[in-house]
Order: structure tokens, then C-alpha cells, then sequence
């Protein structure tokens, strides 16, 4: 078993450089923005504990900006990476379909649902300031995953197959209703489109507040169920012969990775192709294994959106990309040469 | 680890499509199934496994199978799929070690006696040289050795193999089953096999059991199931029962050149 060592001991190196990468990403995320703050002072802010790192310092109204605008976006970015990507690894292993992304099962219908009946028709704010979009998109995405659940289970003993139609079914009649509530009040319409194509701003720490504890429960469930997924891989009958319970836990998986997705779409709106570049780039490097594959997706994403931020942040500066279109932008070429490197290896 | 089934019968939207089967296969026995295509074969073994609902009962030394959860279970029987679901990219040892599963706990990981399992099955079926290579790149033979692997990885004491020679050439067909009766002997593990080719399940199964359109029409052992007759009568098949080497064989012969010389 001499393979299996070395090819564990290959993979705990990747996620080390993989962790690495991550925290290269978030430096360069708080180092790099329109205002004008000295390296030296942010680095001096962030490991003035350290001796000898950095000798500069920010005036208050600098500190500001480091710690209530760069600092609390780049923590967001890595939250939502993460969670948008493991939830696509997740997704592609519990339904066998590389294609499948977060949005696979009405997700993102229900959330942009959810947002747009609260952008056209509701108040901004709850009466004590509690912002009502994001809950309104989280909501909207677990319930439109939940309706895809239950038609599907209904019309086909919950195999996969009739899972994905109902999601189908369920993400177009969503959709459906939210364009015709948009386009009778098209002087919304910017709001809900801005909202479609995925943002980061953010006002300080209260985003992130809001979805860490959803964001961790997921992304600590689903690392836990890497091996399950890997059984699931062989089809429900073979794991069922295998002395695992398949409906039942692809419905665990599917929640949780649902959980993850609403809880990026409470907050970033629908940033696409996260979700299935960067697992599909983690198999090229590490194996099919999700084992190793659901929490390097995790790693990779936050690493990925953090500097597809910067990216958002600074291609146009002073204005922004949306990102959503940076992600789609930067990462479809990457992801076309990546496959065009697997195709001459396989 | 003596397998007894009771009445077993399984029954979709109203339509029996098997059974009701009774037969007892000894601790260490081989039971071949056969029959034609849509016979029954695959959905008995099916109900053998737990994966369908039947009636009747399935006993393993006198315990119903009904009382075992799905994971108990899964470490009492070990079962070869016809056309196994092969996931991308996946290694030979990878694969293999999915039979380790019914060990391991809900979130647990495999550990050092799950993969010194692996390397003793592997070593056994002569697979450690494929270890770490792609399932997908292996020849017919070599495929189903790994799917046998996996199953033997489960430590199973009752192996299920839906058609383990198909598509397999005559040479690897007898290498499949020469390694199934090496571990009935090695192993003592209790074997049940649906069986395409009659002679080759004449030659190696200890009984044979033959259904028809979901019913069992003969039990017993080669000499009594496999005759002209019976082969005739539900194969629709024109055939010479020939003794080679004091195995019965069976030939198939021409129906029609037959007719056409006795009409001229």
C-alpha cells in the first residue's frame, strides 16, 4: 500500500500550499484597493506583534478603511468562495454530474425570487436596522431547493435523475414569476440586475456576522461527508450494498450544501461559475477522491474569489466590476486551458 | 455460513416478478442461478441483498435478515453487480477500499487495518501491481477481479455475483470462476451466482436453481436441472448433453439444418 501513503502524503503537501495560497491571497486583498494606504502601514497593522514587520503606520481614518472596508470584504470573499465552491464539489459528487453548480436545484431562482419581491415591495430594514435582502435571499434559496425536494420525491423515489428535473421545473416557474414581478416595475430593475450579477461591498463586520455560523455548520458537515460522497459514486443500489442509506444521505448532503449556497446568495447575490471551476480544478490536481476534493474546493474557492475581488476592485478603479462578471471573465479561460491540460494527460 | 431463503418473492405494482423461491445453500455451497434473459435472476439476488423489498424471509444460520440493518448486513453479504457503476478516475486501491465501508463509522475515516485488508485482497486476487492504476485502463478480466476485490473487502461470509462472466471471453470466464471457487474453498464464503452459460454452470456450481418467467422450475444439483429437456422446454434451446472428461457438457445444435435435410 506503498501508493496509497505517498499519494496521502502528496495531498496533505497541496492542502498546506493550497493554505498558503489562501493567506497570499487575503494580503494581497487588504494591500491592494483605490485608496492610497502605505504597504508597510498595513503590514505594520496586521503583524506589528511580530518584531521587525513593517515600520509605517495608518492615520485613524486609514485604520478605517483597513479594518471596516478591505479587511471585513476579504473575509466575506473567502467565505463566500468557500461556501459557493464546496457546495458545487458537493453538489457534483451527490448527483454524479459534473455540470451540476450550487444553483443546481432552484437555488438561485428562489433567492433572486426572494430578493426581488423584497427590493420592489419591502421595507430596506426590519424596525430594529436588521437589513431584510439577505434573509429574504437566504429564505428564498432554501425554500426553492426544498420545493425541487419534495416534487422530486414525489415523482421518483428521490433518484437522482428526478431530483434534478423537479430543480429544473422548480428554478423556471421561480424564475418565471420573478421576471414578470421585475418587469412590471422596471424602474427596480438596475437594483435586481445589480443584485443578479453579484456583489462584495459591504458595510464592515455585520455581513460577515451574518452568515459565519451557517457558512461553518456546512462547510464542517459536508468535509465530514467526503467519504460518503465517494461511496455514493458508485450509484445508490452498489452503496445500498455497501451498508449505507443513499436517499438519506444525499438529502443530508443537499442540505447542508444548500445551506452554504444560501448563506453566499444572502450576501453576495449570484456569483456564478465558482462553484464548478474551481472543484473541476482541484480533481486535476489531487484525483476524484472528495476525500481530499470537497475541502480543497473550500480552500481554493476563498483563495479564487479573494483575488477575483481585487480583480473586481481595481480593473476599473475608482468604479467596480461586478463580480460575477470577473469570476466568468477570468475564469472560463482559465478553466478551458485547464481542460485542454487534463485532456492530453488522460 | 448456511443461506436459506423462505418463500421469497418479490412483488412490483401488484406483479409478481419473482418467486415465491425456496432453497437452502449449505455453509460453503455454490448456488447457480439460471434462467433466460428476464427470468428472474438478477431480482432475486437483489432481494437476497436487502436492495428490493420481498416477501418471504432470508436467513443467514437460522437469523432473519429483516432483524440486520443495512450496515450488519453489508458485512454479511458481498455482492458483484452485473454492470458495476465505475466513479471518474477512480484508482484500483481506491475502489477496493470502498469495500471497506460497512467497517468504518458514519464520519470515521479508513484506517491502517481497513488498508491492510485492501493489500491482503488485493495480493490475493493478484492485483497489486494495478493498485494505484485507473479501474478504467484495466482489461475486462482484471475489472472484474477488482469488483470481486471490493466485495471480498467487505468480509463477507455470502458473495452474490450477478453474471460475473459476461462479456468476458471463454478463457477469462473460466479465470472468474476458478477465482470464485479458489475463495469458496480458501474462504469458505458461501457463493450464489446467476449464471449465463450453462455448461460453465454445470461445471462449477454445487446446485443449481432454474427460473422461468420468475418461477423456480428445477432445483438440484447439475446432473438433475441441466437435462435435454428441461433445456428444450424453457431455453426454447436444441441441445446435446455430451460427457467430457466426466463433466456433462452441453452442445448447442442446429435446429434448422436439422429440419431442412429431413424435408429433403
Amino acid at each position: 500500500m506503498l501508493t496509497a501513503g505517498t499519494t496521502r502524503g502528496r495531498r496533505i503537501a497541496v492542502i498546506a500550499v493550497a493554505l498558503g495560497f489562501v493567506v497570499l491571497a487575503v494580503l494581497i486583498g487588504v494591500l491592494v484597493g483605490p485608496a492610497d494606504l502605505s504597504a508597510s502601514g498595513i503590514l505594520h497593522a496586521l503583524f506589528g506583534w511580530v518584531p521587525g514587520v513593517g515600520d509605517g503606520s495608518l492615520t485613524s481614518q486609514e485604520s478605517t478603511i483597513l479594518w471596516q472596508l478591505r479587511a471585513p470584504r476579504v473575509v466575506l470573499a473567502c467565505i463566500v468562495g468557500a461556501c459557493l465552491s464546496i457546495s458545487g464539489a458537493s453538489y457534483q459528487g451527490a448527483f454524479r454530474n459534473p455540470l451540476a453548480d450550487p444553483y443546481l436545484l432552484g437555488a438561485a431562482a428562489g433567492a433572486g425570487l426572494g430578493a426581488t419581491l423584497v427590493i420592489i415591495y419591502g421595507a430596506a430594514t426590519f424596525t430594529d436596522g436588521t437589513p431584510i435582502l439577505p434573509i429574504a435571499s437566504f429564505v428564498g434559496a432554501l425554500a426553492g431547493v426544498a420545493l425541487a425536494y419534495a416534487i422530486g420525491g414525489s415523482m421518483g423515489g428521490r433518484t437522482t435523475v428526478a431530483l434534478v428535473l423537479a430543480g429544473v421545473a422548480v428554478a423556471s416557474f421561480l424564475t418565471a414569476i420573478q421576471t414578470f414581478i421585475q418587469q412590471r416595475n422596471v424602474d427596480s430593475l438596475r437594483e435586481v440586475y445589480t443584485w443578479i450579477l453579484g456583489r462584495l461591498t459591504t458595510a464592515g463586520w455585520s455581513d460577515v456576522v451574518l452568515i459565519l455560523p451557517y457558512a461553518v455548520i456546512a462547510i464542517v458537515l459536508l468535509v465530514l461527508h467526503g467519504r460518503m460522497l465517494d461511496v455514493l459514486g458508485v450509484g445508490d443500489d452498489e452503496a445500498a450494498s455497501l451498508g449505507m442509506k443513499p436517499a438519506r444521505t444525499r438529502l443530508i448532503i443537499v442540505a447542508a450544501a444548500s445551506l452554504a449556497t444560501a448563506a453566499a446568495v444572502a450576501v453576495a447575490g449570484l456569483i456564478g461559475f465558482v462553484g464548478i471551476i474551481v472543484p473541476h480544478a482541484v480533481r486535476l490536481v489531487v484525483g476524484t477522491s472528495n476525500r481530499w476534493v470537497v475541502p480543497l474546493s473550500a480552500i481554493g474557492g476563498a483563495a479564487f474569489l479573494v483575488l477575483a475581488d481585487v480583480v473586481a476592485r481595481t480593473a476599473v478603479s475608482p468604479g467596480e466590476l461586478p463580480i460575477g462578471v470577473v469570476t466568468a471573465l477570468v475564469g472560463a479561460p482559465a478553466f478551458a486551458l485547464l481542460l485542454r491540460r487534463s485532456g492530453r494527460v488522460t | 455460513m448456511t443461506l436459506e431463503l423462505e418463500r421469497v418473492a418479490v412483488t412490483i405494482d401488484g406483479c409478481t416478478i419473482v418467486g415465491p423461491v425456496d432453497v437452502i445453500v449449505p455453509d460453503g455451497g455454490w448456488l447457480g442461478v439460471l434462467g433466460p434473459n428476464g427470468a428472474g435472476k438478477s431480482t432475486l439476488l437483489r432481494a437476497v441483498a436487502g436492495l428490493v423489498e420481498h416477501g418471504g424471509r432470508v436467513l443467514l444460520d437460522g437469523r432473519d435478515t429483516a432483524t440486520m440493518s443495512r450496515k450488519e448486513l453489508a458485512t454479511r453479504i458481498g455482492v458483484v453487480a452485473q454492470k458495476p457503476v465505475i466513479p471518474d478516475g477512480i484508482t484500483v486501491a481506491d475502489y477496493v477500499l470502498l469495500g471497506r465501508t460497512p467497517h468504518i463509522s458514519y464520519f470515521g475515516s479508513s484506517g491502517f487495518d481497513d488498508l491492510a485488508v485492501v493489500g491482503e485482497v488485493l495480493a490475493a486476487l493478484d492485483l497489486t501491481g494495478a493498485a494505484s492504476r485507473r479501474l478504467t485502463t484495466l482489461s475486462g478480466g482484471e475489472a472484474q477481479r477488482v469488483y470481486v476485490a471490493r466485495a471480498l473487502a467487505q468480509e463477507p461470509t455470502v458473495l452474490l455475483l450477478d453474471e460475473p462472466t459476461t462479456s468476458l471471453d471463454v478463457g477469462r470466464q473460466q479465470d472468474v470462476l476458478e477465482l470464485v471457487e479458489h475463495l469458496r474453498r480458501e474462504r469458505g464464503v458461501t457463493v450464489v451466482s446467476a449464471l449465463h452459460d450453462l455448461s460453465l454452470a454445470g461445471q462449477f456450481a454445487e446446485d443449481l436453481l432454474l427460473l422461468h418467467e420468475g418461477v423456480a422450475v428445477a432445483v438440484g444439483s447439475p446432473s438433475e436441472v441441466l437435462t435435454e429437456e428441461v433445456v428444450r422446454e424453457f431455453y426454447g434451446a436444441e441441445v446435446r448433453m455430451v460427457n467430457v472428461d466426466g463433466d456433462d457438457v452441453l452442445i448447442p445444435v442446429r435446429r434448422v439444418a436439422r429440419d431442412r435435410r429431413a424435408a429433403w
